[in-house]
């Protein structure tokens, strides 16, 4: 093949060509001039001789694959060595024969043209473009180039797009068509800011603002520029920038500006200011609510310690030392502290800090400030009132345990007194009238403790009791009482009792039976005809009394009243039924503190059940051995009658009236009686070694109290065991409580019921000396002997030896008693009144109990008991029927084993009379064993008979006597001698 | 992504030993077709384009950490075989940078390839005095890189007209035969981790034998290198083949299907 060399040789490019595989077939003058190749018809030579390694492999690897598939290569850039080892940058192009030609024969041309600079600059500059637009195109940013002196402005693709419209419609583009797009509030500012990057005197610019869409909608932009050159005077000629859209941005920084402005509204509003404080840099920031709280510019951000010096030095020091702790331990703070504003005005602030901690130190102290002076204040008041709440609750309530032994103290002498008057010899009208002054005594007392109660009540002062009681006593006991009175008033009475009913039940029993009764004397006072019932049941888990009755019932307007006290169902009520209208009340709230609930189903003229919920707590066994058995029987053991003969008792009171009545209830059961009205004489005594068997203390006594008194008591040798009973006005749980624990045995409440207190002491005292144990008999008590009859309802073994052992005597005097209380007696004594029946219960009873029938005795006296306490006939007719039974009992026990009684023998009339002045002296004996009530004054009083005519007493008067001996009935006697030796008939 | 689908997995013939085709840097798996029709009938041949490569470039995310390095390569034609349940009795075809890939997966599967043929194979590009010469330095390799960079805008519109075809370079077969370069992105990482890989060490511990197949006049891959690599490979044959450049098998195929007949033969003998 002709090489066309020369004009090869002419190109200006250097050319090769070469076969399939790059070996060198042509090449042309340039190529030889550039690179120093020679042409291949010498020394064969390889395009791979003119490439240096890099371009080798990019030749290897891409550039024959290109040719070998298109047959061509365009503008390939490539680096080529001399033989000199130069290397220079060229473009090549080449051309090779498509198709399928084996290499060798194969023909491809390559052209070099060596890269100028201009070339090299502008590929580098498409490459930079390319690059840059790249990089644009990742920041989303719209770009801008600004023509100044032409006005032109040409944009991007995207601030196009940000705007709305497709590249394509901006033509031309100017700054008109920008311009044009700028909101009317922010074009004057925007177009001056322009005119400054114009002109010159501004060489950046940037901008925050509104351009309207294509769509119509506002679109928040941030719009940067530079000034890239400029005109020969200065001002700019190209203006490049940007353009992004921040409308995200500006979403975020309104609702950021939103949210700061609520939280300065509203710490405003509470008064609440934040401080920051920076540790890294020690700067401290204040809100404005914090530097009105301190009376400070809104401005004004002090140093620390300028901070520090609006506190007065003691909350300084406290202030200093949380935010040192906070610093160094990362420990917040809440505290109240004096401030001092900067116009000198106190406040009274509440300090908060808490620390914000980077990887476990603190780096930076912030918190809140509160003015609470105000509240403080109010805090500072409200404590006061409270103090002084309390302590006027704590004066009611000594006030309310003053009053209760002021008031029951003066009822005890009454009630008392009218008890021990009861005893005393009195005429029929005397004892009328007694018992109505023990009427009104007790009534005065119900109401006395109805008053107390409700005080108590409104005090708050009223507890429940907890303690083990047994809710079929409290049954028992009601049902004793109101089965009676229902009786007495002609109306029916049922008792019903849930046999589910627990044995022990805790509660407060005496609550209990006070609500209760306050129900069924209510009952009872309200109903004229039918009936009254009570009953009792378990309920689920409660237990619910029912107290139902046929009266007049309780109009449905009325009965939300009711329960308020001082009221009843209506005004006349009171006028008809009596009642201070306090017992529901009370009741009502004894029920409520027990935990329950009282209420009332009525209707007027319907009757009205009052049904008492309580919540049931069964008493586990062991409890039960602790209740308390109150003393309802008197069932103590009596020495002619006397049970509480021989012993010794001290009893310290500071009321005297109270001293005399107890001494009198005491010393009639033949007790000694020793009074002090100063505990510390009483105690003194003690340490002397007086003698005594039991005390009985008053609580409530000024100087020493019953409390310091018994303990100091128990401190002393050997009276660790005395039996100290204690005598209080007040029966509150709390005091019993008191009482036990400085050493009392007993507790017994004022206005003393002479039974349970002459119970308690022989309790206490047989407890305590078994030497008391069956009264001390004058006589040896042995074994009768064997031929001595055996009677039944007879103890005769303890009878006998007060008769002296005489049998005959002790026959006879059975006959007579037989005699004397017969069936017609019996019979007799229910139609008696009260005050006649007393009396004959009186002689009943002490004959019985001389001749050792005790069973008659224990019933004649219980009976008579009742009666003198106020009770009504109707109230001992159980003890009336027992009695009959007894002496019937009696009688046909005793029938088989005494004779007839035989006649009374005549006045002796030949009993040689004794000098008178034996008389005198045996007249006065006769007296003292009539006061004795000691048989031996009938014997005494037979040898005196004559004597007796002697000195003028008729033998009307003498059978009197005799008989009223006979009777065992000595008190009219000793009445009558006593008034007739008085009278100076017995003078000799 | 299932790798069958991932690395355009073709599989030819139902009978016969398994022949594994590798392709070098560059290219992809229609550089083959000048070979494979020759052993059509007698062996069952696997074709498959690397992740990043040829038709793979479009289908499957490039992980550039994994493709850094020649492991990652590997780790493709092990996933194809797993995938084929292919575990043993593979004789593996490799050209170029494919022969460096085809020890590392054998290093990692020791009982998959019976033996390997490497056409054109280099440990490594770079020099390494006293003892080594690869051929080039690493500032000629950079320089590659650098005009593989300057050439990247051109290269990609050539590439666009190409790939699909718009230059009417035609269908199927013709698009087989032809040599698509790879996407330039994925090139310059499979570029990097080709011309910058250094495998001597792993010589030694290749156990399976194998047939070296040197250019006799070959820039990228100079007879000296061909020389070192067959006293290193245990079990290896060499053989060169009177061609001047790096691509035998595209350029004189019927020579490489010589030594592949007369080498299968003799193994094939032998066992």
């Amino acid at each position: 093949m002709e090489p066309l060399a020369s004009d090869l040789d002419l190109l200006p490019c250097a050319v090769l060509v070469t076969d399939g595989q790059g070996r060198a077939l042509l090449s042309n003058a340039e190529l030889h001039n550039q690179f120093g190749m020679a042409p291949p018809s010498g020394v064969p030579w390889h395009l791979d001789d003119l490439l240096p390694p890099a371009s080798r492999i990019f030749v290897q690897t891409h550039v024959w694959p290109l040719l070998r598939r298109q047959g061509r290569v365009d503008e390939i850039h490539l680096k080529l060595r001399s033989a000199n080892g130069e290397q220079r940058a060229v473009f090549l192009n080449a051309r090779s024969d498509p198709g399928k030609a084996p290499p060798a024969t194969m023909r491809v041309h390559w052209a070099f043209f060596v890269a100028t600079e201009r070339q090299l600059f502008e590929a580098e500059l498409v490459q930079a473009r390319k690059r840059l637009q790249n990089l644009l195109l990742s920041s989303n940013a719209g770009t801008w180039e600004w023509h100044v002196p032409s006005g032109a402005l040409k944009v991007n693709e995207r601030w196009a797009e940000m705007l709305g419209w497709p590249i394509a419609d901006i033509t031309p583009p100017d700054l008109g068509l920008r311009s044009g797009r700028l909101h009317p509030e922010e074009r004057e500012r925007i177009t001056a800011q322009f005119e400054a990057l114009q002109s010159g005197t501004q060489a950046e610019y940037l901008s925050e603002h509104r351009m309207q869409h294509r769509q119509g909608h506002w679109v928040w932009v941030q719009e940067r520029g530079r000034v890239i050159s400029r005109m020969p005077d200065g001002a700019a000629e190209w203006v490049f920038g940007t353009l992004v859209d921040i409308s995200e941005n500006m979403a975020q920084r309104t609702a950021l500006r939103r949210s700061e402005a609520l939280l300065g509204r509203t710490n405003e509003l509470a008064g609440v200011g934040g401080w920051e404080l920076d540790m890294r840099t020690q700067t401290l920031f204040w809100s404005a609510q914090t530097c009105r709280i301190h009376g400070v510019p809104i401005e004004y951000q002090p140093r620390l310690d300028e901070a520090l010096d609006f506190y007065p030095p003691a909350a300084r020091q406290q202030i200093e030392a949380a935010v040192h702790r906070g610093m160094v331990d990362g420990i917040g703070w809440d505290l109240e502290v004096p401030l001092v504003r900067a116009d000198g005005t106190q406040l009274v602030v509440r300090a908060l800090g808490i620390v914000d901690s980077e990887d476990g130190r603190p780096v930076r102290l912030m918190g809140a400030l509160q003015d609470i002076t105000d509240q403080h204040h109010l805090m500072q008041a409200l404590r006061h009132a409270k103090l002084a709440a309390e302590s006027a609750s704590e004066a009611k309530s000594m006030f309310l345990a003053n009053m209760s032994h002021e008031i029951r103290t003066p009822m005890n002498a009454i009630i008392g007194i009218a008890h021990l008057l009861a005893d005393t010899p009195l005429n029929e009208d005397q004892f009328q009238l007694l018992g109505k002054l023990q009427i009104s005594g007790r009534s005065l007392l119900s109401l006395i403790d109805d008053v107390l109660d409700l005080a108590k009540i409104e005090a708050g002062h009223m507890t429940a009791e907890r303690a083990a009681y047994s809710p079929r006593d409290v049954l028992r006991e009601l049902d004793a009482v109101f089965a009676i009175q229902a009786g007495s008033r002609g109306l029916n009475w049922t008792l019903g009792e849930d046999p589910q009913l627990p044995q022990w039940l805790i509660g407060d029993a005496a609550r209990l039976r006070q609500v209760l009764s306050n129900l069924l004397s209510n009952a009872l006072k309200f109903t004229q005809a039918g009936g009254v019932s009570l009953s009792a049941r378990v309920d689920g888990a409660q237990l619910r009394f029912s107290v139902r009755d046929s009266g007049i019932g309780i109009p449905i307007e009325s009965q939300s009243k009711l329960f308020q006290p001082f009221v009843q169902a209506d005004g006349s009520t009171t006028r008809r039924f009596g009642g201070t209208g306090l017992g529901l009340f009370i009741s009502k709230r004894l029920v409520d503190l027990m935990g329950g609930s009282l209420t009332l189903h009525s209707a007027a003229a319907a009757g009205a059940e009052f049904i008492v919920t309580l919540p049931l707590e069964p008493a586990d066994a062991a409890a039960s051995d602790q209740v308390p058995h109150p003393p309802i029987d008197d069932s103590a053991r009596a020495v002619d009658g006397k049970r509480l003969q021989g012993v010794c008792v001290l009893v310290v009171d500071d009321s005297e009236i109270n001293l005399e009545v107890v001494r009198r209830m005491l010393e009639r059961e033949g007790a000694e009686v020793v009074c002090e009205t100063r505990a510390a004489l009483a105690i003194a005594r003690l340490q002397r070694g007086d003698r005594c068997d039991a005390m009985l203390m008053d609580i409530q006594m000024p100087e020493m109290d019953g409390l310091e008194a018994t303990r100091r008591i128990r401190q002393l040798a050997g009276l660790e065991k005395l039996p100290v009973l204690a005598l209080t006005a007040g029966a509150l749980a709390e005091e019993r409580r008191r009482a036990l624990e400085a050493g009392m045995d007993d507790f017994l409440t004022k206005p003393l019921d002479p039974a349970k207190l002459v119970y308690a002491l022989s309790h206490w005292v047989l407890a305590q000396t078994p030497r008391l144990g069956p009264p001390a008999v004058p006589a040896v008590s042995s074994p009768p002997p064997a031929d001595y009859p055996v009677i039944e309802g007879i103890d005769l073994a303890e009878a006998l030896p007060r008769l002296g052992g005489d049998l005959a005597l002790f026959q006879r005097l059975v006959v007579r008693l037989l005699a004397t209380f017969d069936s017609r007696w019996v019979a007799e004594l229910r139609t008696l009144d009260a005050v006649g029946l007393t009396a004959s219960l009186h002689k009943l009873r002490g004959s019985a109990a001389t001749l050792g029938a005790g069973r008659i005795d224990l019933l004649a006296t219980q009976a008579e008991d009742r009666l003198r306490q106020g009770g009504l006939p109707a109230e001992v007719l159980p003890q009336l029927n027992a009695l009959a039974e007894a002496l019937a009992m009696l009688r046909q026990s005793a029938a088989g084993v005494l004779e007839a009684p035989s006649a009374r023998s005549a006045l002796p009339t030949q009993v040689a009379l004794q000098p008178p002045g034996d008389a005198a002296q045996r007249f006065t004996g006769l007296l003292t064993l009539l006061r004795q009530q000691d048989l031996g004054a009938a014997t005494e009083l037979e040898v005196l008979l004559p004597w007796l005519r002697q000195m003028g007493l008729s033998d009307e008067e003498l059978q009197r006597l005799q008989h009223g001996v006979d009777e065992l009935d000595f008190e009219p006697v000793l009445q009558f001698l006593s008034a007739w030796q008085a009278s100076g008939a017995a003078a000799c | 992504m299932n790798p069958l689908e991932r690395n355009h997995v073709r599989s030819m013939g139902q009978q016969g030993p398994v022949l594994l085709y590798a392709h070098g840097f560059g290219c992809h798996q229609g550089m083959w077709s000048g070979i494979t029709p020759a052993f059509e009938s007698s062996h069952r041949q696997i074709l498959l384009d690397y992740t990043g490569s040829g038709l793979a470039s479009e289908s499957a995310p490039f992980d550039t950490q994994r493709y850094g390095r020649l492991e990652g390569y590997a780790q493709d034609l092990i996933e194809v075989c797993d995938a084929l349940g292919l575990t043993q009795g593979v004789t593996l075809v490799a050209h170029s940078v494919s022969c460096s890939i085809g020890m590392l997966a054998h290093l990692q599967r020791p009982n998959l390839f019976e033996r390997m043929i490497l056409i054109g194979p280099s440990p490594c590009f770079l020099n390494h005095p006293p003892d080594y010469e690869g051929g080039f330095e690493a500032a000629d390799l950079e320089g590659l890189l650098e005009l593989m960079d300057q050439n990247y805008l051109g290269w990609a519109s050539y590439l666009a007209p190409v790939v699909a075809g718009a230059d009417g370079a035609g269908t199927g077969a013709e698009l087989e035969r032809s040599f698509c370069s790879t996407d330039p992105v994925t090139a310059r990482v499979f570029a990097r981790a080709t011309f910058f890989a250094d495998n001597r060490a792993d010589l030694p511990k290749v156990l399976c034998p194998s047939l070296i197949l040197q250019h006799a006049s070959d820039a990228l891959a100079p007879q000296a290198v061909g020389q070192y690599l067959h006293r290193e490979l245990a079990n290896s044959r060499y053989e060169v083949l009177d061609v001047a450049g790096h691509c035998a098998h595209m350029s004189h195929p019927e020579l490489v299907i010589d030594a592949m007949r007369r080498y299968l033969a003799d193994a094939a003998g032998a066992a």
